[in-house]
Formats: C-alpha cells, sequence, structure tokens
C-alpha cells in the first residue's frame, strides 16, 4: 500500500496519520539516496569531468517527497565558478524516482545495492551509458537505505498485522509494495493478502509480469473488486445519475468486468469478483452481475466492509480461501517471455491486455527502443505507462 | 464519522502483540514508538525456511474516480 492510503470506514490500518505522513522515514531516505547520487553527478563534472558525462544528456535530476510543480523545470549550479556548471535539471515526485521502483523490487541488501549500481544516470557524447556505480553513487546511497528496506508492521483496526512497505506510482512504476514486505509476510502468515495499484489491465498486469516474475511469486487467487456503480458508468451514466437504479446499464458495463476477468483468466489463474456494495444499489443490478460472471465460470460475492468492517467481507474470505487452497499455480503465464523483443513485448500486452489489433511505433521511439536492446535493457519486464481511459468499445 | 475519526478511536493493541499474532518475537522488532515497528532482517533470514503461506491478490476494475473501494477491499480482507 502507498502513498496518502490507508483505507477507509471500518477498514483501515492504524496509525492512519503517521502511516500518511512521515511513518518510518523510509520515503525520507529513499528521497536523500537518490538526491545523493544527483550531487555526486555534479560534483564529478565539477571536478573535472573524467568520466566524460555529456551535460545535455544527464537522465537522472533530483526529487521532493511532494508534487512541486514549481520545481519540475530548474536551473542548477548557478551563482559562478565555485558552483559549477550551470544546466538545465529536473524534480520528480519521490514516489517516482526509480531508487523507490528498484528498492521495492530488491530481494535484500547486496541485491539493491547492486540494482542501484546499474542505474543509467547520464550518457557521453558518443552516446555511450554511464551508470550509478561509475561515480561510485551505489555504496553510499544503499547506506542511506539500509534501515528503510526493514518492512513495516502495523495493524489493522482490528489488530491483525499488516506490513507496508514501500510506494512506487502505479501509473509509470510498477505500483507494488517490496518484494521483500510479500515474501516476509508468505513466510508468516497462513494467506497475504496484497494489492496492485490502478486496475486490473494495468495494475495486475504489472504485478503479475513484474513483480512475481522478478520474485517468483504466484498469487493462488485473484480478487477483482467491481462496484454497480463503476459498471454503470462504464455503460454510459453521467455521475449525477449513478444513484438512479439503470439495470441496461449495468449490462453494457459488464463488458469491461469481462474483459478484467479474461486477463486475469489468461494468466492461468483462479480468480472472484467481490462487488463492493453501495447503499444505493438494487438487488436486480447486482444480480447481472452475479449472473454475468457466472457464466463466465466465476462467482462474485456482496460486500460491506466498508459499513461492517471484516464481517462485511466474511462470505469473501471463505470464497478466496476455499479458491487459494485448490488452485493449481503450475498454469501460471506471463504475457511475455523474458526474451522476446521490446516491440513484441509491447504488442503482446497491447493485444492480450488491451485487446489492440497492432501497435504503430514512432520511428523516435523505435530509435530509443533499438538502444536499449543494444544495451542491456531487453531481458527485463517492460513498464507501461497509461492515463485514465481504459478499454474503449 | 470520518475517516479519521475512526482511525483515531481505534482500540490499537501494543505492536509487540500484533507482531506475536505471526510468531515474530520481540527481540525481532525495531520499534517506533507503540504502534509500529520493523521488522529486522535477522529474523527475515531466519523465516526463509518457513513454507510459504497462499498469496492473494485484490485488483480492481479501473476507474479513476472509484479507486479508493480496492483498497477497503485489501484491509477488509485482511481483517475477515
Amino acid at each position: 500500500m502507498k502513498g496518502g492510503a490507508a483505507g477507509g470506514g471500518y477498514a483501515q490500518v492504524v496509525p492512519m496519520e503517521e502511516i500518511n505522513l512521515h511513518f518510518t522515514g523510509d520515503f525520507h531516505a529513499i528521497t536523500s539516496a537518490h538526491n545523493l547520487l544527483s550531487s555526486l553527478i555534479d560534483n564529478h563534472i565539477y571536478w573535472g569531468n573524467e568520466l566524460g558525462i555529456d551535460q545535455r544528456r544527464i537522465t537522472w535530476g533530483r526529487v521532493v517527497d511532494l508534487g512541486d510543480r514549481a520545481l519540475r523545470k530548474v536551473n542548477v549550479n548557478l551563482g559562478g565558478i565555485s558552483n559549477g556548471f550551470p544546466r538545465e535539471d529536473k524534480f520528480d515526485i519521490t514516489v517516482a524516482s526509480e531508487i523507490m521502483a528498484i528498492f521495492c523490487l530488491a530481494t535484500s541488501i547486496e541485491d539493491l545495492q547492486k540494482r542501484i549500481g546499474d542505474i543509467i544516470i547520464a550518457y557521453r557524447r558518443d552516446k555511450s551509458p554511464i551508470y550509478a556505480r561509475d561515480v561510485k553513487g551505489d555504496g553510499p546511497m544503499t547506506v542511506l537505505l539500509k534501515n528503510a528496506l526493514m518492512p513495516n508492521l502495523v495493524q489493522t483496526l482490528e489488530n491483525n498485522p499488516a506490513i507496508i512497505h514501500g510506494g512506487p506510482f502505479a501509473n509509470i512504476a510498477h505500483g507494488c509494495n517490496t518484494v521483500i514486505a510479500t515474501q516476509t509476510g508468505l513466510k508468516l502468515a497462513d494467506y497475504v493478502v496484497t494489492e496492485a495499484g490502478f486496475g486490473a489491465d494495468l495494475g495486475a498486469e504489472k504485478f503479475l509480469d513484474i513483480k512475481c516474475r522478478k520474485a517468483g511469486l504466484t498469487p493462488n487467487v485473484v480478487v477483482i473488486v467491481a462496484t454497480v456503480r463503476a459498471l454503470k458508468s462504464h455503460g454510459g451514466v453521467e455521475k449525477a445519475d449513478l444513484n438512479n437504479e439503470n439495470v441496461s446499464a449495468v449490462e453494457k458495463g459488464f463488458s469491461n468486468l469481462q474483459r478484467h476477468i479474461e486477463n486475469i483468466q489468461s494468466f492461468g489463474l483462479q480468480t472472484i469478483v467481490a462487488i463492493n456494495s453501495f447503499t444505493l444499489d438494487t438487488e436486480a443490478e447486482g444480480k447481472v452481475i452475479s449472473e454475468g460472471c457466472e457464466k463466465l465460470g466465476v462467482k462474485a460475492v456482496v460486500c460491506s466492509h466498508w459499513a461492517n468492517g471484516s464481517e462485511g467481507t466474511k462470505e469473501l474470505a471463505e470464497e478466496v480461501v476455499k479458491i487459494a487452497e485448490s488452485s493449481d499455480t503450475s498454469k501460471f503465464t506471463f504475457t511475455y517471455d523474458d526474451d522476446m523483443s521490446l516491440e513484441d513485448k509491447i504488442r503482446a500486452v497491447a493485444q492480450k491486455i488491451y485487446r489492440a489489433d497492432d501497435i504503430v511505433i514512432d520511428k523516435a521511439v523505435s530509435d530509443q527502443l533499438k538502444g536499449f536492446e543494444e544495451r542491456r535493457i531487453w531481458k527485463t519486464p517492460n513498464l507501461y505507462c497509461k492515463n485514465s481511459i481504459q478499454f474503449l468499445y | 464519522m470520518s475517516d479519521i475519526e475512526i482511525a483515531r478511536a481505534a482500540s490499537k493493541i501494543h505492536i509487540r502483540d500484533v507482531a506475536a499474532k505471526i510468531d515474530i518475537p520481540e527481540e525481532s522488532l525495531v520499534p517506533y514508538g507503540h504502534d509500529i515497528a520493523k521488522i529486522n532482517f535477522d529474523f527475515i533470514e531466519k523465516s526463509k525456511s518457513n513454507p510459504d503461506g497462499k498469496l492473494i491478490l485484490v485488483t480492481q476494475l479501473a476507474l479513476l474516480q472509484l479507486a479508493k473501494v480496492k483498497q477497503l477491499h485489501l484491509l477488509a480482507l485482511m481483517t475477515a
């Protein structure tokens, strides 16, 4: 779990304010580690630029733990000879830092250091890459992150243990909590519930294709949360009219849920639909969802946890356990293989997850993809970014 | 009650008692006050020989303005 998000109603983790504010300082450690590398780069240039960093091609910016529009593009090293060589720089928000994404995929402190060392920070005039380890950033940055890498334990409102650790953006990064947190949870509890940021298309795809692949995890069951309101909205109902019963809109919007179900099934995984009930939902609307799911061989269960806490998801929990205990995880497959070309990986995700006919790649982008492949990046899972527009049909 | 009122009114137990529920001994915790603790690496290393539990992924139908509902599910499932 990440960002300013600790649940709501009677389904929350506590102490909510601390979790949403400074918590155990992990985000601040990530900010420091990130900016240490930034300062090492400018310092290296100041002291003679032995590595031949092309100051126009520095890819490593700076971060701050808030979205400050005024800092998106800045000029740095101003103030004369003793302050270095002026250049353009940028600030991102900490959760968008590559350190955050790496931190969450690291399996140990040694692995973290290796991953940090592999970061490309800039290019030379001949366009060859320069790495974080070249400016000796990996060691001190890892030291700054040493305590942060220990998972954080808190509790739910009903005093059950919850591990909250890491928070990469779900739109531009993989959006999952740390691998260490998930692996530790699995060693300690019979059932570990985790989430993936954003929808079942983007969030779950990245959780499965990136995090599970990298960490060797296989979910025993995937819960897809749906609301009658969301399906009505997908069925074309305006926000102001969502409170009125509209069975045909739910029927129309069901095709969206159907694709999410089919997507999860395409990974060879077992799934169940949880209908998050709102007081104004009608029985007829709920029936459309449960009958539609049944046709796809998937169970749908109505839940009322916002109002009732865990009691409201008891039936769901029972069904989830039933599936988890009997599911066959040997059929788990990814959307694409590691050794496919970047273009083919993008095509596979576009076609299998988003149902595109094909993809068109601009020349500037295909040149960049070729550049990545010539270096070393092609054997890693791809990361897809998207806006809020989902499947269109 | 609003979310923050519910959170503030929670009857929390000491983090060592939360840890005890999943067999983490107190000496393996790095406490940050009464309610928060980090789990140290020695313990994580030792627990690696334990069998894995079942992994349950909670995901959602994508609609940004309604994104919060999934997190509620996650937490409710954790408590159920």
